[in-house]
């Protein structure tokens, strides 16, 4: 009985330490995987830093400025405002 | 010997016997240990919290170096006015070079901005393991860097603060060391207020931005107005403030010469000081502001009272006249409207130096204002308020603030009567405020100002621009210099608010030693200078404010 039980127990000591070095490999593959989409979010998370940093230095209100010029544009001023009144409307 | 052999075998397997169950019991213990071990494992490992173990961030150390990330700053729109980017920065182990002069030359092919001397100087010392050669290499060159394949040369990530707006609200922002810690500006706010934090590498800030009270396009309007009026004007320099009267938000603040944020050189000399917040003034005659407004809520003058302004005041050794005498006596408006400065000193002397000092104090012009960029400077305040002092303080000299610490109580006085703290940051709801002044008082101002910018005779006539109702006073003082006053060195200033009906907006405008030219016929005052240069900001920033333009004055 008491044999039995020792083989028992030996087999499952077998099992549960196969089970432990999955359980362990898989961590270590989890963590690996954890870890380079880690560094991929970070690299992008750069990336975005960047392009928003390169939209707002192309939207730099000195370069629309230069642009909207270049258009023939210019800033709203009193002289590009009518006023439509109707006939008899005291001015 | 033949009787005791059984018993002896007996006692042999009775001895084995024990041995074995002794054995079967160590290795069921041994088995049950191991087991139990193993168990305990499984059970901690099964129990254990995702986050209680290092890994993923805190094993992604491959940069060293320290640093430190910083929220990134966007103005009242969100637009982003600096943030952190990542950049290569190349260093050098001395120890590892052996031909110091071959890397030299072939890193100034790549980084010709760099000194040979320099370089040489880095790369002497060989007991050194580590020195930068180079901070915040743009990705192409650091490749260029790589190429090389200069053993002992290494790239590290790090971050770089970036201010892609360029030089627009240089001194509001102010900028960082090569670290990244904060040197001046909102950016030392930033580390006082520990938003910024010591990173392994090149890690931004997972903080929400700092929302500031600036626009940046308003800003960046009144800079340039401000440089064109430079010119025209050959002033040494200027400033501009923008608040918005109800919520005491800066909504543009300009110094010129301006600074560039991030250059160190800009920010640690004095070159380039901040003259919003960082310089004190007397403004001249926009105190009679002021002065007016301490009249009207005295109850003792309404804006027909009549004032005595035919003679000069004597007091002591100073004798306060006007410089165009009106020859009769004037209501307290067209004190205000002629800009006398003899009516001015009556009101104040009629009223008393304790009453006077008490309204300044009141509108917060007598003691210190700190904002998040720190302390603004401190106002300058006469140790003898006597009788002197209390006649030219009621025209502009004898107290000095900085522009902002004026547009502040300039704006309790248009905008109801209530004093609010101005802040560079985006307030969401209005502050109550603190009544300086009454509502009836502010209204009577109000028509005042707008009087001197419509009236043919008003000192801010030529501010007035076509839809937007603007309201001001001029202030054209002396600067002061050592022992006295320098004539020829004049501070123009219009202080105004905008729409009058309604203000929102208070602009104040300051030229700093502006020349007479043939535009202002030989004249130098604020009102023909000044006052035009704040119309044409006012036409320029109302639209992109929203103010409503309205058909009064247009064709």
């Amino acid at each position: 009985m008491l044999r039995l039980l020792n083989l028992a127990l030996a087999l499952l000591t077998l099992v549960a330490a196969a089970a432990l070095y999955h359980v362990k490999t898989d961590t270590r593959r989890l963590e690996a995987n954890v870890l380079a989409r880690e560094r991929h979010v970070d690299r992008l998370d750069a990336d975005i830093a960047h392009l928003t940093a390169e939209r707002a230095h192309l939207t730099r209100p000195q370069r629309l400025e230069a642009l909207a010029r270049l258009q023939g544009l210019v800033p709203l001023s009193g002289q590009h405002v009518i006023v439509v009144r109707a006939p008899g409307d005291a001015p | 010997m033949s009787r005791l052999k059984p018993q002896h075998a007996a006692t042999r397997h009775d001895t084995s016997r024990k041995s074995q169950a002794r054995r079967g019991l160590a290795l069921t213990a041994a088995m049950s240990a191991a087991f139990l071990t193993i168990g305990v494992q499984i059970l901690r490992l099964g129990s254990e919290r995702a986050d209680a173990r290092p890994v993923g961030r805190l094993a992604n150390l491959e940069t060293l170096h320290a640093t430190w990330a910083r929220p990134d700053i966007v103005d009242r729109n969100g637009r982003l006015m600096a943030t952190d980017i990542e950049v290569h920065s190349l260093y050098a182990d001395p120890a590892q070079i052996f031909d110091r002069d071959e890397v030299v030359e072939k890193l100034l092919k790549v980084l010709p901005e760099l000194e040979a001397d320099d370089l040489r100087a880095a790369l002497k010392d060989r007991s050194k393991r580590f020195a930068w050669l180079r901070r915040g290499l743009p990705p192409r060159v650091a490749q260029q860097v790589h190429d090389l394949g200069i053993p002992g040369l290494g790239l590290r990530r790090e971050l770089l603060r970036a201010y892609p707006a360029g030089p627009v609200a240089g001194h509001i922002l102010g900028g960082v060391t090569i670290d990244n810690r904060g040197l001046g500006g909102i950016e030392t706010w930033i580390d006082a207020q520990w938003l910024s934090a010591r990173v392994a590498g090149p890690t931004r800030s997972s903080r929400p931005a700092v929302v500031l009270s600036i626009d940046m396009g308003v800003q960046y309007a009144l800079e340039r107005e401000l440089a064109a009026a430079m010119l025209r004007y050959e002033a040494s320099g200027a400033q501009g403030t923008l608040l918005d009267a109800k919520t005491g938000e800066v909504i543009a603040s300009v110094s010129l010469p301006g600074i560039e944020p991030g250059r160190l050189e800009d920010l640690a000399g004095s070159t380039k000081p901040d003259r919003v917040a960082g310089g004190v003034y007397e403004l001249g005659s926009v105190a009679k502001v002021f002065t007016l407004a301490m009249a009207f809520d005295s109850g003792r003058y309404a804006p027909d009272t009549p004032i005595d302004v035919r003679e000069p005041i004597e007091i002591g050794r100073f004798t306060i006249k006007d410089p165009h005498p009106a020859g009769r006596p004037l209501a307290a408006r067209d004190v205000f409207i002629h800009s006398s400065n003899v009516g001015s000193a009556r009101i104040a002397l009629a009223l008393g130096g304790p009453h006077q000092k008490s309204f300044l104090e009141r509108l917060g012009l007598l003691s210190p204002l700190t904002t998040e960029l720190g302390q603004v400077a401190a106002p300058l305040v006469p140790r003898h308020w006597g009788e002197a002092e209390t006649a030219t303080i009621a025209y502009g000299y004898g107290t000095a603030s900085a522009p902002l610490q004026f547009a502040a109580s300039f704006s309790a006085i248009v905008n109801g009567g209530l004093m609010i703290a101005p802040t560079y940051l985006k307030r969401d709801v209005a502050p109550e405020g603190t009544r300086v002044v009454s509502a009836e008082t502010s209204a009577r101002m109000r028509a005042l100002l707008r009087a001197n910018v419509t009236h043919a005779q008003g000192t801010g006539r030529r501010a007035d621009v076509v839809g937007y109702r603007i309201g001001g006073k001029t202030g054209t003082a002396e600067m002061a210099s050592r022992g006295g006053y320098a004539k020829k060195s004049l501070i123009t200033t219009f202080a105004s608010a905008f729409p009058m009906d309604a203000p929102r907006h208070v602009l104040v405008v300051s030229l700093f030693e502006p020349k007479p030219t043939v535009e202002t016929r030989g004249a130098g005052t604020a009102g023909v200078n000044a006052a035009p240069t704040a119309g044409r900001i006012v036409e320029r920033i109302a639209p992109l404010l929203g103010v409503e333009m309205k058909a009064e004055g247009v064709r």
